[in-house]
């Protein structure tokens, strides 16, 4: 059971509302400004009146001061899609006491809930074991939780391929919310956002840090130490000197990981996997203008 | 002490071990932490990879003594203690497949006798071991390494005989080189030769042949020793052999005679019988009765049945009675060349100017023309078989080219009185003399001689000519003879049909028509020819030269009696011209021993190999 389906904290997701650094074409009335001009509120721009406009959207004062007729324009507000990218692959359920994944599903959650209490379509990709949507309604939510309890580490291949899959079968532009704790080769981390990026998404990349990601906390000891997604063995003989190179290189991962970001215009996110989604809601996202209220 | 079958094979013990250590090094201890991902780690590899002191679990010993000890199967190594060695020179010549009347081959006593002196060696103690060697083709060791005495039993069972001449003097010469043995054992028919053996071995010859038992009882057999025409009387005398004295039931003493006239009708011959007469015999020797009232001119068909009889190939024969009290085939005038007798190894055959007398005996005895004939060069005849080439016309124009028919081929093994010559591998002026043994030479008294032609002309088929019979003159019958008779009595009797395109006694299908048949046969010191006339009435074949009809099986005699693939005369049979070999007998163990070895690296390798990583290149 996710803790952000709990009705008080669905209460506070409905207070919030994704906010897309880009205008999209929707295809229905929502809540997010298009690019599509129209009914709205928002003002665009005036136009010289032509024959067959509508005459209540003429600016009277404008004509009073140019002696020239003009129609007032608004941005039409539409829905939008949102995609949400859940990275399961083995490392998110690696080491299990960190449950990144059960927060990542949490944030993916949270997230989607706020799209579809306004009215927005979504989308839940797993990699490489799910695919739903994009479809609307608020009680979808639900459906979507149940598809993300009970998945299980994911083979990278399969990863991979279901990555591909959903690039290939991204039908609208929109929101995409990658949520992946990112620890892959940088080049791979390149490849993705790129492909993200050249698919016209307004990507937000959470990335999900377990408290062992940083610090996996090893004693002084040799061991074969296994990749959970590949398998590949390494013989290492873990000490403190090796500990603080691990962590400083996990850092400069960190650090190009938000600078490919960066690159990409993506907007960039680290969650702890003990960190509190609604906090990370309205305090990181909110402030960071992903999330309005 | 310690030997081995493959020693080279115990050098994939250090690959094999190498590869085990470098796969638990690989593979490492067993402690091991699941990481998230590794490429942080691995990033700093080169600098904190474990350089450890190589400390393999108890598995690890395991897993190698296991390869160890498959490698060590696989080179076949033995543990022995240091013994006695003996070497069995066993003769596996064809003479040793000749069988007693008993039914006992001379190969079948030799191993008798070696299994008993075997027996009595081991009662004396000292586990000796056995190298086996057989002397014919070529002496050959039948296994790899020293056997037991049951495993040296079991290779000799496995014996059998070959087409082939014995070497005792290698075998012996090889037994003398050969180191460890202290006692060498020759089993053969034959004397062995001069061999010097050095200090401290000794020497046993365990000798089979004829003169080691005595042939008591002689085969039961009747044959057709001979018929006669008298003209005066008109009548047939024919002689009857018969083999054994002592009969336990008088319903054996009892055989039929069968006369038939032969004619053609169709283009096939026609047997009509039209005497039959019961005899009894009570002892053995020679036996006559006569069939009285028998015109002249005429062809006839004896055949005597009797149903114990164990030799049917000596129970017919074939008569001409001619109205003339001579026949002459053969034109005096008539030159060698003309006779097409020319050809074959610079043998050339003249006629002699020598007409030799009549035989001895009745009036009007069936008889044919002969004539003398002398090489050149001086040199005799020797008795055997003489195959000589067709000719084109009634002039030695052209000699029709010859195709060599190949070579000679004693292999009737295990037969009980014959050997034989496969014709169709008998080569043009050849001269096979046939080997029989002592004991069987009264039942070949008992035929008559016979006139036989064979030719293989290049690309044309084979034309095998019939023949005629005359009756013995009180002297032994050559050899050659008998086995004329019973290679066409067998070639007419089991040729399929459709073979038989030249009708008996008519003249040659138009395709050979102008072509000159010729008839000839040898004995010891005369010829018999036929030139320029239709061939006698009694039997003839024609036979593809591609000799698929007859390549499979020959009988010259019946089925029963002399197929080509006896029995064998204990357990495995073997190729001609080879001997038991244990190479032929490879277990199957060590393939499947390094099958296990393959798989077994494979999977290490395959444990050891690491996988990519997600978004790497593959």
């Amino acid at each position: 059971m996710f803790e952000i389906l709990e009705p008080h904290a669905l209460r506070q997701l409905e207070s919030l509302q994704l906010r897309s650094q880009r205008k999209f074409l929707g295809s229905r009335q929502g809540g997010n400004v298009s690019l599509r001009r129209g009914h709205g509120i928002e003002f665009a721009d005036y136009r010289r009146y032509e024959l067959g406009d509508d005459p209540r959207h003429i600016d009277w004062g404008v004509y009073g001061r140019t002696d020239r007729l003009y129609v007032k324009q608004f941005q039409e507000e539409q829905d939008i899609t949102v995609y949400c990218l859940l990275d399961g692959s083995a490392s998110m359920h690696h080491p299990a006491e960190d449950r990144k994944f059960q927060k990542a599903a949490e944030l993916a959650l949270g997230v989607l809930y706020i799209a579809l209490a306004h009215h927005d379509q979504v989308s839940l990709v797993i990699p490489g074991e799910t695919v739903f949507g994009p479809r609307a309604g608020v009680a979808l939510i639900h459906e979507l939780a149940e598809l993300c309890e009970g998945v299980g580490p994911i083979a990278a291949e399969k990863s991979e391929e279901g990555f591909s899959h959903f690039l290939h079968t991204v039908q609208y532009p929109g929101v995409c919310l990658f949520i992946s704790d990112f620890l892959f080769p940088l080049p791979h981390v390149q490849h993705t956002f790129e492909s993200l990026y050249s698919n016209n998404l307004d990507v937000i990349a959470i990335q999900v840090v377990g408290a062992h990601d940083e610090n996996p906390g090893l004693s002084r000891e040799e061991a074969i130490f296994v990749d959970s997604e590949t398998g590949a063995e390494l013989p290492l003989r873990w000490s403190p000197s090796v500990a603080e190179e691990y962590r400083y290189r996990f850092e400069v991962h960190q650090a190009a990981v938000r600078e490919l970001a960066a690159k990409y215009q993506i907007r960039f996110f680290s969650c702890g996997s003990a960190q509190g989604v609604l906090p990370f809601f309205s305090e990181t996202l909110a402030g960071s203008g992903v999330l309005r209220t | 002490m310690i030997s081995l079958l493959n020693p080279f094979l115990l050098f994939l013990a250090l690959p094999i071990t190498g590869l085990l250590i470098w796969a638990y090094r690989k593979k490492g201890d067993g402690k091991r932490f699941q990481f998230g991902s590794l490429f942080l780690l691995q990033q700093i590899q080169e600098r904190s990879v474990i350089r450890r002191r190589f400390s393999p679990p108890p598995r690890f010993f395991v897993e190698l003594l296991f390869l160890l000890l498959t490698v060590a199967a696989l080179s076949g190594v033995m543990l022995r203690q240091e013994e006695s060695v003996i070497v069995l020179l066993f003769d596996n010549s064809e003479s040793m497949g000749v069988r007693r009347t008993s039914g006992e081959s001379r190969l079948e006593e030799g191993r008798v006798l070696l299994t008993e002196w075997i027996a009595d060696r081991e009662q004396r103690g000292g586990a000796p071991r056995y190298r086996v060697f057989s002397l014919a083709p070529q002496p050959r060791e039948l296994s790899d390494l020293p056997l037991s005495a049951s495993a040296a039993r079991t290779v000799l069972s496995k014996l059998s005989p070959v087409a082939a001449e014995e070497q005792i003097e290698a075998g012996l010469q090889i037994a003398a080189r050969t180191l460890g043995g202290e006692e060498v054992v020759l089993v053969s028919d034959r004397a062995a030769g001069e061999v010097v053996f050095s200090e401290g071995r000794r020497f046993h010859h365990l000798y089979v042949g004829s003169d080691t038992k005595s042939d008591s009882a002689l085969p039961k057999n009747i044959a057709l020793a001979g018929a006669e025409y008298l003209s005066s009387s008109e009548a047939i005398e024919v002689r009857l052999y018969v083999s054994e004295t002592t009969t336990p039931k008088f319903s054996e003493q009892e055989a039929i005679v069968t006369l038939s006239e032969v004619s053609e009708k169709d283009g096939s011959i026609v047997l009509k019988d039209f005497r039959r007469n019961r005899f009894t015999f009570e002892q053995s020797g020679e036996h006559r009765f006569r069939f009285k009232n028998i015109r002249d001119a005429q062809s006839l068909h004896i055949r005597v049945q009797y149903s114990h009889d164990l030799l049917a190939a000596d129970n017919e024969m074939w008569l001409s009675i001619r109205p003339h009290r001579q026949r002459i085939v053969l034109s005096a005038e008539s030159s060698a060349e003309e006779l097409g007798l020319l050809l074959g190894g610079g043998k050339e055959i003249r006629r002699s100017p020598l007409v030799l007398p009549l035989p001895p005996g009745e009036d009007g005895s069936v008889y044919i023309s002969e004539r003398r004939v002398v090489p050149l060069e001086r040199e005799e005849i020797p008795p055997g078989i003489h195959v000589l080439p067709l000719r084109k016309g009634d002039t030695v124009e052209e000699i029709l080219p010859v195709q060599a028919a190949g070579k000679l081929v004693r292999a009737q093994r295990g037969h009980p009185v014959l050997d034989y010559v496969d014709l169709q591998v008998t080569d043009f002026g050849q001269v096979s003399p046939l080997i029989v043994p002592e004991w069987g030479e009264p039942l070949l008294e008992t035929e008559a001689g016979v006139i036989a032609y064979i030719g293989v002309p290049a690309e044309k088929p084979v034309v095998i000519t019939g023949f005629q019979l005359f009756p013995l003159r009180g002297e032994a019958t050559p050899f050659s003879t008998i086995f004329f008779l019973n290679a066409m009595k067998w070639i007419t009797t089991y040729l399929p049909d459709e073979r038989k395109e030249w009708r008996p006694g008519g003249p040659l299908p138009e395709r050979f028509s102008a072509r000159q048949a010729l008839s000839f046969a040898t004995s010891s010191d005369q010829a018999l020819q036929q030139v320029g006339e239709r061939l006698p009435l009694e039997r003839s074949v024609l036979v593809s030269p591609a000799r698929d009809d007859v390549e499979g099986e020959i009988h010259f005699f019946s089925p029963q009696e002399s197929s080509l693939s006896p029995p064998p005369l204990g357990g495995q049979r073997f190729s001609e011209g080879s001997a038991a070999s244990p190479e032929q007998e490879r277990p199957l163990l060590p393939y499947l021993l390094l099958l296990i070895l393959v798989l077994l690296a494979g999977d290490l390798v395959a444990s050891s190999l690491s996988l990519r990583y997600r978004g790497e290149a593959a």
